[in-house]
């Protein structure tokens, strides 16, 4: 039996396929010209994390994107349409248009042209826009990955998920031994829109008898000019809250460094044990301002996620250890009220844990029931969720 | 072989994750900017320093200099007059008239300013966009001719130099301030030590500020009423004289660019269109603009209370009087002289607007104003005459 959604999805798919979306689990027909598919997935929750004012927002942490916490009761996490249509056999076309969570508008979340060149099929280019493919933390969605919840990485380095103006360049050097490149235009956090960001990794696969493991490193950096935390600014209504927060603004370079490993060892015929692993360095350097207020900023933080797996049959037990340690230094006269107003006072190492049990009702549809100890803000806070993901091919020809 | 595979994936993690975890802190550098304390700025720890410009670094040396020649009235052209004839110490530094009088008897359009916590003033001046340091400020009234303030001019200024030069003093002193140079005794180091005189003018000890530090029993309980009336939308007084000085125009070490405040606060409108009387038009003295008729810069109200008659031109006579201007939304002058009504004024800041209150109410307003005034500053001896000493 092919498991839908569980690990194999957190699998960056340019390592499986040669390239595309990672839809494998629906089995596609590899010479098939035209794909047309579907995700959702829906999800209830019992609280949800935030601060005194309502916000997401993590002392120690310069936060931005769309790292947003899912609000409490039922709701869409997302709602996904893709189609990819390849008329040679060496070129494709893939589109994604969907909704994501607290948003109820339709948005081209993908539309790239994958190609390989004749002479040097070991390589392959992507341009348009696409997800980030470094880390499998770098881009998802809730329908295509083992949590519903966003990593805390990915939350706190990237906010939340790439899907950006691009180009990827993959180089297969050896079956087991992939490099790449990607330049992206910047139009996500820690990045400010058009100023760009550039990424290098290397990713292999090995098989060590019965252990299947996957493993990647990467680096990418970011530069922004007045890069402000857009998820609570007015205008852009991602709570109900009356508070907005202090427009401090950062300008300056980040340079992220990661490394990550997934990993399945069958037990059993029916028992497999999975774990996964990604830590990764965040350094940020450069100006924060404000209206009157100006001091220079240096930030180093930390971060990983760790995450053992158990695949019975039909049913997954996973739990999620994600941790971050923050360090930030101010310099300048401006420096003790930018602090302040940046929510950067903190001494504390973020955490979250989530003890997950999914089960796999047919090929399409999975059930996931999870519990998560949240001690990312300042007052801990716990929450159940009960959701559904479903994933069609819907035409196949 | 398997069991291998792991134990390489559990030593990868454990090494990485302990690499990935370090403590978690954000450190504070105000860039050292504050360790010039050692001056007496008489200015509380918690509070920041005002800026200093760099090509005037101050010292106590300077400050010394500095008070000595803002007492001297040898330092005007006719040797009558002094810095303290138009500000005086127990006022506050103002005069107490509505229009200051120079050297030679002349008035002056505006009202003398007090010198309080000037320091922190993002402009220097009831309305100059222009002179934003106290060392470009200090040679105006020297040499100010309209009107004439100390007198000083082209025919004179050698025989007031010689005047210092000949006195003891000034011999050890500009030396101790200006210890590089061999012939320090010249208007430019004159500017420099009056403005550091005038830096160390602070005030930050009125019963309003024991109240704020902590002393529930500094101001009356009708002050206090009067303090939630002064920091409410409904005067919108704190929109303008807000923050540590009372002004908006303040500027500290902690900002990296002053905001440089003014405001039409509704006092005339002579030809209905908005017009000021002439030499009290504001900032568009300056600039020329329209809109800036009529616009000054929120004064401070430390010390308030002793520094009547108020306004730039001394033209309003007590703090009750200005509350009921407030109050009004604007000032309307039936009178022939300036008759207008002010109230009406189109460049009027939207702040001033009619508000209902009661004498009680009024009463307290003016307890709290009265709350600000700082008995430690006006008798601290360090600011007092020095050639009475
Ligand atoms: C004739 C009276 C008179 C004399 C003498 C005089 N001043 Fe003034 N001072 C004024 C008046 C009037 C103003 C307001 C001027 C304006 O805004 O146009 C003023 C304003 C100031 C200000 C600006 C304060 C602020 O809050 O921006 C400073 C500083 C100052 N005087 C310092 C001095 C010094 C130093 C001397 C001696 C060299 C001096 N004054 C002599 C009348 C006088
Ligand atoms: C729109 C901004 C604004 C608001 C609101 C405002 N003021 Fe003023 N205030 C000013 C300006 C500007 C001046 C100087 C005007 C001038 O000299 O022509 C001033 C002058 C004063 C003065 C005289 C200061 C002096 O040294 O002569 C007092 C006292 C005063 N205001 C008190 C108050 C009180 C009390 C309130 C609330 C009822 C208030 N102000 C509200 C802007 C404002």
């Amino acid at each position: 039996m092919r498991r839908l959604i569980l690990s194999s999805l957190l699998w960056p798919a340019g390592l499986l396929a040669h390239s595309g979306e990672t839809h494998d689990n629906l089995e596609l027909e590899p010479t098939a010209q035209l794909q047309i598919g579907a995700m959702f997935s829906a999800t209830a929750y019992s609280a949800q994390a935030t601060d005194v004012h309502g916000l997401w927002r993590i002392p120690g942490l310069l936060m931005g994107g769309e790292a947003l916490p899912n609000a409490k009761g039922a709701q869409v996490d997302d709602a996904h349409l893709w189609a990819r249509y390849q008329w040679q056999p060496n070129s494709a076309v893939y589109a994604a248009v969907g909704t994501h969570a607290g948003h109820t508008e339709l948005s081209l979340e993908n539309l790239y042209l994958d190609y390989q060149p004749a002479k040097f099929e070991k390589l392959n280019l992507a341009a348009g826009l696409m997800d980030a493919r470094f880390s499998p933390n770098a881009s998802s969605h809730p329908s295509e990955r083992q949590f519903v919840e966003t990593s805390l990485l990915a939350e706190a380095f990237w906010g939340g998920s790439i899907h950006d103006l691009g180009l990827r360049l993959d180089w297969q050097a050896h079956p087991q031994l992939k490099f790449g490149v990607e330049l992206h235009d910047g139009d996500f956090f820690p990045a400010s829109k058009g100023e760009g960001a550039q990424v290098l990794f290397a990713q292999t696969e090995q098989q060590l008898q019965e252990l299947k493991l996957k493993a990647g490193i990467w680096g990418l950096q970011a530069q922004a000019v007045q890069r402000g935390d857009e998820r609570y600014q007015t205008g852009h209504s991602h709570s109900s809250s009356s508070f907005t927060p202090p427009d401090v603004r950062f300008t300056g370079k980040s340079a992220l460094m990661g490394l990550w490993l997934t990993s399945s060892l069958p037990l059993s015929e029916t028992l497999q044990a999975g774990f996964d692993y990604e830590a990764v360095q965040a350094k940020a350097e450069g100006e924060l301002s404000e209206t009157n207020y100006q001091a220079a900023y240096q930030a180093k933080h930390l971060g990983y996620t760790l995450t053992p797996n158990l695949q019975y049959g039909a049913w997954n037990l996973s739990y999620r250890f994600e941790k971050l340690s923050l360090d930030n230094r101010l310099i300048g006269a401006g420096a003790a009220v930018l602090a302040q107003d940046a929510n950067l006072l903190n001494t504390a190492q973020p955490q979250r844990q989530t003890l997950q049990l999914a089960w796999q009702a047919n090929k399409n549809l999975l059930w996931r029931a999870a519990y998560t100890q949240d001690d990312t803000l300042a007052q801990a806070d716990e929450r159940f969720s009960v959701g559904l993901v479903w994933q069609q091919l819907l035409h196949e020809y | 072989m398997n069991s291998r595979g792991w134990l390489a994936i559990g030593i990868i993690t454990i090494m990485t994750s302990a690499c990935v975890e370090q403590d978690s802190q954000t450190l504070i550098n105000t860039g050292g900017l504050d360790n010039d304390r050692s001056f007496n700025w008489n200015i509380p720890a918690n509070y920041p320093l005002p800026v200093v410009h760099a090509d005037n670094p101050i010292s106590e040396e300077k400050f010394q200099l500095g008070r000595h020649l803002f007492y001297d009235q040898r330092l005007s052209g006719p040797a009558n007059f002094s810095c303290a004839s138009c500000h005086r110490q127990e006022l506050a530094f103002t005069d107490g008239l509505a229009q200051a009088i120079g050297a030679t008897g002349q008035k002056h359009p505006r009202s003398a300013q007090a010198l309080v916590n000037i320091a922190y003033n993002a402009s220097v001046n009831w309305g100059n966009p222009t002179t934003v340091t106290l060392e470009q400020q200090a040679p105006i009234p020297l040499f100010n001719e309209f009107p004439v303030e100390m007198g000083v001019n082209d025919s004179n200024q050698a025989q007031v130099l010689a005047r210092l030069q000949a006195e003891p003093r000034y011999q050890r002193m500009f030396k101790a301030a200006f210890p590089n140079e061999t012939q320090p005794i010249h208007f430019a180091n004159i500017a420099k030590a009056l403005a550091s005189f005038e830096r160390g003018l602070n005030s930050f000890n009125s019963p309003f500020d024991q109240y704020e530090a902590g002393n529930q029993f500094a101001i009356t309980q009708a002050a206090k009423r009067g303090m939630n009336l002064f920091f409410n939308e409904k005067t919108e007084c704190f929109h303008c004289h807000g923050g540590m000085n009372f002004t908006l125009s303040s500027f500290d070490r902690s900002q990296s660019f002053a905001d440089t405040e003014f405001f039409n606060n509704g006092l005339y409108n002579l030809d209905g269109k908005g017009k000021y009387p002439d030499g009290g038009e504001g900032i568009f003295e300056i600039t020329g603009k329209p809109e800036d008729m009529g616009r000054f810069r929120p004064p401070t109200l430390r010390n308030i209370a002793l520094t009547a008659p108020y306004m730039h031109d001394g033209s309003i006579e007590s703090l009750d009087a200005v509350i009921r201007h407030y109050m009004r939304g604007g000032r309307h002058i039936t009178t022939a002289v300036n008759a207008g009504d002010g109230r009406a004024n189109p460049y009027k800041s939207g702040f001033v607007r009619p508000f209902d209150l009661s004498e009680q109410e009024i009463a307290d307003l003016r307890e709290f104003l009265e709350s600000l005034t700082d008995d430690s500053f006006i008798n601290n001896p360090r600011f007092a005459n020095p050639w009475a000493e």
